[in-house]
């Protein structure tokens, strides 16, 4: 393979950042309204409101979601390629576990999707209760399928700490940040025991804490991503 | 005298990684955000969170107290060690701050047990729900700096040769960060064991 | 070192003893509070060698210590109230 289309799908798989963290952001949190999700103490009527009020809205938002959250892999690959880059390494361990941690965290969002979705097939047809445990589900998977984007996150600022250059490629600040941010999400292993307050689905820690600090992340280092791979195109084209 | 200028504008320096310093700082801040939800929760419960408190053992408080001081006193003297080069020295304060350190787990736990068989719950109400909360994310904070600590005390039976200055920003980093349990410990403490109405 | 640690032992003796003695009741929490303030000083002064260290990581300690201790103090003295 030539080294110019070599950067040209390594340019296309960095572009699959971006893309992902909008169509996230318009499709999964608007039209899905999970800015924030319906808290665990909602009651029943809330809950087929928001299935049967907003079908149609609902089954787009989730069913593009579903279509594109993909992207959060490919954009992974780009992430491996730059880690490879940082430890002088070809498919090195550390960016095989970030895309698979990538891949396991594309999961959670299809799951999570694929809950809703099904809720929204036919919320006339079901009882409360029954469109309740899907929401349900859909947000224990999501959230509690945290940890395979914790190991990502954590190998990728391994790998990025170790980067030789001067400066590196990713700042350490980021990496550490991002460190920082995988952590975090042990959190919300005390999901599971709230329905309201902080820890809850939709609390303040567990909601707005911890998908906030996880979308700033993906925001910034989908821009330094960016960057190091056309550093990485100036090192290696011949001045 | 300018020299001596250069020389003091020099040791303004921080100890270990700025990367690592960044962590700290946003975890500090998380703990801000966490004390303040705890603060303003209570605010509309005192009663609740007061009759949660007194159930507390501020005693075996006191006593973890002391560990952590002590413990990141040893981390500290270890650093101060390792920078003048003696790592004998260095292997003594990080072996006697570990083993002071792990006491700290010891009676967390049996303070857990002791609430757990009294029938305290993290759902029990809101209290005990930021008492496991907030003592458990410390908790986990804490247990991460134990395994930090020692991946240093391996890594230093490990070194060979005189350059070590690897070995001194990773040992600087554990030693704040261990540092920053223990700050975080001490506001812990009051605001949950000793924070009661007197009427 | 051990002059920091020592002071931060006889600080931490001093509100053991504050806390078991209930007789001065009213202002047994502002006083264990400072207490408390003067300790997290002391750690990231000392032992976290921000004393000597730049300015922006000791700024942020600092207000951060403040702040906190003056959020927990002002909840205490409120709730004193009710």
């Amino acid at each position: 393979m030539s080294k110019s289309s070599h950067f040209k799908q390594l340019y296309f798989c960095a572009w699959a950042g971006p893309f992902f963290i909008s169509t996230f952001l318009v499709f999964w949190a608007f039209m899905g309204d999970f800015l924030p999700p319906l808290p665990g103490a909602a009651p029943i009527e809330e809950i087929t409101a928001y299935f049967r009020d907003n079908t149609n809205t609902v089954r787009w938002g989730m069913a593009v979601s579903m279509t594109f959250c993909i992207t959060y892999l490919v954009w992974a690959l780009a992430i491996s390629r730059i880690m490879d880059f940082c430890l002088g390494e070809v498919d090195s361990i550390l960016s095989r576990i970030q895309t698979w941690g990538a891949a396991f965290t594309v999961v959670s969002i299809y799951l999570n999707c694929g809950m809703i979705l099904g809720a929204a097939y036919r919320p006339e047809a079901l009882d409360g209760t029954m469109l309740r445990l899907a929401y349900d589900l859909g947000w224990v998977f999501l959230d509690l399928g945290f940890f395979p984007t914790t190991l990502q996150m954590c190998a990728m600022g391994v790998a990025f700490l170790a980067d030789p250059r001067q400066p590196k490629l990713i700042p350490k600040w980021l990496s550490w940040y991002g460190i920082w941010v995988g952590l975090m999400f042990f959190a919300v292993l005390l999901m599971p025991f709230f329905k309201s307050g902080p820890f809850d689905r939709a609390g303040l820690l567990n909601y707005w804490i911890e998908f906030g600090i996880w979308y700033i992340w993906c925001a910034v280092l989908s821009v330094y991503v960016l960057k190091a791979v056309k550093r990485l195109e100036s090192e290696s084209s011949p001045a | 005298m300018t020299a001596e200028v250069v020389q003091a504008i020099n040791r303004r320096r921080l100890p270990g990684d700025e990367g690592v310093w960044f962590f700290i700082v946003a975890d500090t801040m998380m703990f801000a955000v966490l004390f303040s939800v705890f603060i303003f929760s209570r605010n509309n419960a005192v009663e609740l969170f007061e009759q949660g408190r007194m159930t507390l053992s501020v005693s075996v408080g006191f006593f973890n107290t002391l560990i952590l001081l002590s413990s990141s006193a040893l981390v500290a003297l270890a650093v101060v060690a390792a920078r003048e080069g003696s790592l004998r020295e260095t292997q003594r304060y990080l072996q006697a701050g570990i083993a002071i350190g792990a006491l700290f787990g010891v009676s967390k736990l049996y303070e857990y047990s002791d609430k757990v068989s009294a029938g305290y719950a993290i759902n029990t109400n809101e209290f005990y729900m930021y008492y496991f909360a907030l003592t458990g994310i410390h908790f986990f904070h804490y247990l991460a700096g134990m395994i930090i600590l020692i991946v240093c005390l391996v890594k230093l039976k490990r070194l060979s040769g005189p350059d070590h200055a690897g070995y001194q920003v990773w040992l600087e980093s554990a030693g704040c960060y261990w540092h920053m349990v223990d700050l975080l410990w001490i506001v812990l403490f009051p605001m949950i064991y000793l924070l009661q109405v007197t009427v | 070192m051990i002059r920091a640690w020592l002071i931060l032992v006889a600080i931490t003796t001093m509100s053991a003893l504050f806390v078991e003695q209930q007789a001065l009741e009213q202002i047994t929490v502002p006083v264990i509070l400072v207490l408390a303030l003067i300790k997290v000083r002391l750690i990231f002064l000392e032992f976290m060698e921000l004393r000597t260290g730049p300015w922006l990581p000791r700024l942020i300690f600092e207000v951060w210590a403040v702040a906190v201790i003056l959020l927990i103090m002002g909840n205490y003295l409120g709730a004193y109230s009710v």
